[in-house]
């Protein structure tokens, strides 16, 4: 069987999967994603242990993994798809690593989860953010791997149809090495796509042109006529049952849909015996949502002489605010705070309609464990912004870390807000940052932000 | 007598504050009136440097203090004795009767491995496994061999109960655990 050599997408362009190799001397070796041989381990080192322990070990029995790449990833999901091909490929002894050769150059980006009340085997393949950019990224690597001589695959959601796949789709089909460009919705698909384009190389197989010739000389014996009538009687039908059907499901979870009973309703369309109505339903909310984020300024308030807090009731000379960035992991960082007397989170409303905005924040200590909550909501005109003042504890300082979710929705929501409270409050520093909020509410595109505030005193 | 914090008034915890600010500011002053060794556009290595150095996961030990430690055995006396109160483990000079290189280093609450990297030979993982679940985890590993500066390491977050370094096999930190004689701090 061919090699294939995998390279992750990012938008700086694609991270080829250098090396991977099992590290076997001790067994309690977490699995680790280095940069490009050296002992840089990279921020999603954390995140990558978790899903080999969940999506990988499963499949391969093995958990000790080192992957080498050559660019770095320093967040987000995008990842899951293009490791999970790489480590199924190592164990076939089929991944091209650095120093190997291979005929097939494979591209690839896709965030996976289990699919929820179908079949805990069945991973879902979810559409990533700035497919754009990645796909942009992309373009120059492809026609190097092409001009090789070497077969391109390149494998995206299906939840990523745009403009810009359409484009690559036409960039693909220009070569002459059978490069192709294959959507997919789980993971199944994925290695079934993978195989299948090595196997056609296989001389055992008859040729794809026979197997078309044989169902061509079915269709001869048909008298045409009557198959475009059961054709259409068919097709007609199942439109039609299609249809009554779709006004069934579709009415009800509309109706939780507009009165904000979001979690009732991921469970409705969780528990739907028909998936595909359930993802057309929200395809179609998040055409309505517009599925942004929720974009924060965070300013940190500081006396202006840049004296302790504390003391600043006998000097007075009164408090300035000071923009903060952000890291490319997704954290807000400031450090040596001495003189921090309390943070100021600025929301904005991006969408173009009025949204119900809830803000929670938890205080978590590194050494106590000790932790304190904001919570704060308001209805957002567009373009409007939301102010929240956390205040900072003046004295009993030390590393504390503030886990910031902040959701929008259309429509008012009890359970929301209830969910939103759970979820900052479940919260636990240091492993606080791993949590995250219902994936089934994101695929409602709901307004959502989360982020990470550490404080080094 | 003693009065727990939680039990204290706001307003009274704010009083208590400013003290201790004052305090400290009188600790600076005296720092570096006793230190007039120091060359003149240095300020001495007070307490508070130390403080930091130690207990502090993100304050690195930088040069300044590093040859200070390396020079001044008070000092270095003074530092070792601030690791071992005020740090969350702490690994004595192994037994005198063993021999060669040691590769586990072991504590009541903490064990520490060497293990190397398949991927590369010259590369070896540092294994801190927490034996028992605690709510207080370390933040950083300070290695204090017999000769030399200490070598400060920042942890990652744990895994498990397991904090997992990679480095180079050649580091002083690496030396550091390996060598019988070294003491270690986490932090």
């Amino acid at each position: 069987m061919s090699a294939v050599r995998v390279h992750i997408l990012t938008t700086e362009g694609p991270a080829k999967v250098q090396g991977l190799v099992v590290e076997s001397y001790d067994n309690d070796v977490l699995a680790t994603i280095c940069l490009d041989g050296t002992t840089e381990q990279l921020p999603i080192c954390r995140d990558y242990h978790m899903f080999v322990d969940q999506f990988i070990r499963p499949l391969t029995g093995e958990r000790r993994y080192r992957m080498d790449i050559d660019k770095r990833i320093d967040g987000g999901k995008s990842w899951h798809l293009g490791v999970l091909i790489a480590h199924l490929l190592a164990k076939d002894g089929r991944l091209a690593t650095d120093g190997q050769s291979s005929e097939c150059a494979l591209f690839v980006t896709g965030r996976i989860r289990r699919q929820p009340s179908v079949d805990e085997r069945v991973y879902e393949v979810l559409p990533v953010d700035a497919i754009a950019e990645k796909i942009t990224a992309l373009r120059a690597h492809i026609k190097n791997e092409q001009e090789a001589g070497l077969k391109v695959v390149v494998l995206l959601p299906a939840g990523n149809m745009s403009a810009e796949s359409e484009q690559l789709k036409a960039l693909l089909t220009s070569d002459n090495n059978e490069s192709e460009l294959i959507f997919v919705s789980d993971a199944e698909e994925a290695f079934r796509a993978i195989e299948l384009s090595l196997v056609k190389k296989d001389p055992s197989l008859p040729p794809v042109s026979a197997r078309i010739d044989r169902g061509s000389s079915i269709r001869h014996h048909l008298q045409p006529v009557v198959l475009a009538m059961i054709t259409i009687l068919v097709i007609g039908g199942l439109g039609a049952g299609c249809y009554a059907l779709w006004q069934n499901y579709s009415s009800e979870w509309h109706r939780l849909w507009d009165t904000g009973r979001y979690v009732s309703l991921t469970r409705s369309l969780a528990s739907s015996p028909v998936s595909v109505f359930a993802d057309l339903f929200r395809w179609q909310v998040r055409g309505q949502s517009g599925r942004v984020g929720l974009p924060f300024v965070l300013s940190a308030i500081q006396p202006a002489d840049g004296g302790s807090c504390a003391g600043l009731r006998f000097r007075g000379g009164g408090l300035t605010s000071r923009k903060m960035g952000m890291n490319s992991g997704g954290e807000l960082l400031m450090e040596n705070s001495v003189s921090l007397c309390g943070l100021t989170f600025l929301v904005k409303n991006k969408t173009a309609a009025n949204l119900n905005i809830r803000f929670a924040a938890a205080r978590n200590l590194v050494r106590t464990g000790h932790s304190g909550a904001v919570w704060q909501a308001a209805v957002l005109a567009p373009g409007k912004v939301m102010a929240v003042d956390v205040p900072l504890s003046l004295y009993r300082w030390d590393n504390e870390a503030w886990r910031v979710i902040i959701v929008g929705s259309p429509a008012p929501s009890e359970e929301l807000d209830k969910l939103v409270r759970a979820e900052v409050r479940n919260s636990k520093f240091p492993a606080g940052s791993n949590v995250s909020i219902s994936e089934d509410l994101r695929s409602l595109g709901l307004a959502f932000t989360e982020s990470l505030v550490r404080l080094r005193r | 007598m003693s009065i727990a914090w939680n039990e204290i008034s706001e307003e009274r915890k704010d009083v208590m504050e400013l003290a201790f600010e004052h305090l400290h500011l009188v600790d600076l002053m005296v720092d570096q009136k006793s230190n007039e060794i120091d060359t003149a556009n240095e300020y001495p290595i007070g307490f508070q440097d130390l403080y930091s150095a130690a207990v502090q996961p993100e304050v690195a030990i930088d040069s300044r203090i590093a040859d200070a430690l390396e020079n001044n055995p008070k000092l270095r006396a003074d530092f070792e004795t601030l690791l071992q109160q005020t740090g969350i483990a702490w690994f004595p000079a192994a037994a005198a009767a063993e021999t060669g290189r040691l590769d586990e280093r072991d504590e009541a609450s903490f064990l520490i491995r060497i293990r190397p990297s398949k991927a590369n030979e010259d590369q070896v993982y540092v294994l801190i496994r927490l034996k028992e679940p605690s709510a207080v985890q370390p933040n950083a590993i300070i290695g204090l061999p017999p000769e030399g500066s200490p070598i400060k390491k920042t942890l990652p977050e744990a895994v498990d109960n397991m904090f997992q370094l990679l480095m180079q096999r050649d580091e002083p930190l690496i030396r550091a655990i390996q060598d019988r004689r070294s003491k270690l701090s986490l932090q």
